[in-house]
């Protein structure tokens, strides 16, 4: 598209782009963002994509547990903890 | 994703909209010596500890020692622990706290200097000079697949260890961009630029793979 003077580059557009998903962007930047993005097919296509990127790390899950040995070892940290409490 | 492993994060997102702690009841049932409270506590948030503590650490044992430093952290900390920040956010204060104590630091002190864009990609104007492809033309269940999810996780390990850090807590793991502020003492500005410039790594690896 073309570079309206009043509007962000879409090269602005996409330096920002994160922080306007997360809803950070002050007041004042906002509203430029957006207008360009309503008119930008382009910027607009590639915040989604963003987006969905964001989605999908959102939706990984934490693969390792801790081992039964650790699982165990913080249970005993847990009963001496109770027990030096019990005797204070 | 198992459902219950995405209802936990559904809730977890959705308490830090309401203010509710989904950990409320456990940590005051652990706070009065419940066993069983306590190991639920551990098995729901050792795997995302593990996850963190490893983008700190370079192997999994030392992630797991950190993390069994985390909670005999918690341990002595809970009675004092006011509930005035959610468990959770607690919890990865401490993680972090340990992890980077334990991480071994970049040889390079310096911050590398990186384009938060790729400046390729536009003209001197600052428009498009190559737009990005529309990923709508790939059908959906390409991008809700689990080849999807490898290459994301992919993406993710080969960042630069503070990208890692930042998109780890932030976006696989849903803290808001205050607790990290809070938990890495990163200022606003640079917290936004590491984890935009990792999210923006990560968009390529797949739009790279779509394209290919």
């Amino acid at each position: 598209m073309s570079c309206q003077n009043d509007l962000p580059s879409c090269r602005d557009v996409v330096a920002r782009a994160s922080t306007w998903l997360d809803g950070e962007l002050p007041d004042g930047e906002r509203s430029g963002i957006e207008r360009h993005l309503s008119l930008c097919g382009d910027c607009g296509a590639f915040v989604q994509q963003l987006r969905v990127t964001v989605a999908l790390l959102g939706e990984l899950p934490p693969r390792e547990d801790l081992t039964p040995e650790a699982e165990r070892s913080l249970l005993d940290a847990f009963r001496e903890f109770r027990r030096l409490e019990d005797g204070a | 994703m198992s459902a219950q492993g995405m209802a936990r994060r559904v809730g977890y997102r959705h308490a830090q909209v309401t203010g509710d702690d989904p950990d409320q009841e456990l940590v005051a049932r652990a706070r009065d010596g419940d066993e069983e409270a306590f190991t639920a506590l551990v098995r729901r948030h050792s795997p995302s500890l593990l996850r963190v503590a490893r983008t700190y650490v370079p192997s999994q044992a030392i992630a797991e020692e950190v993390v069994q430093e985390t909670w005999l952290g918690v341990l002595r900390g809970l009675a004092r622990f006011e509930g005035r920040s959610s468990f959770r956010t607690w919890l990865f204060a401490i993680l972090v706290n340990r992890a980077r104590t334990r991480g071994v630091r970049e040889a390079r002190s310096v911050p590398v200097e990186e384009p938060a864009v790729d400046e390729a990609r536009f003209t001197p104007d600052g428009a498009w000079a190559a737009p990005p492809r529309r990923w709508e033309s790939e059908p959906e269940a390409a991008l809700e697949g689990a080849e999807a999810r490898r290459i994301v996780e992919e993406a993710v390990a080969r960042l630069p260890e503070r990208q890692r850090q930042v998109i780890t807590l932030r976006d696989l793991e849903g803290l808001s961009s205050q607790d990290v502020r809070n938990a890495l003492e990163l200022t606003e500005t640079n917290q936004r630029v590491l984890l935009h410039r990792a999210r923006l790594k990560v968009r390529q690896a797949l739009e790279d793979w779509i394209e290919a």
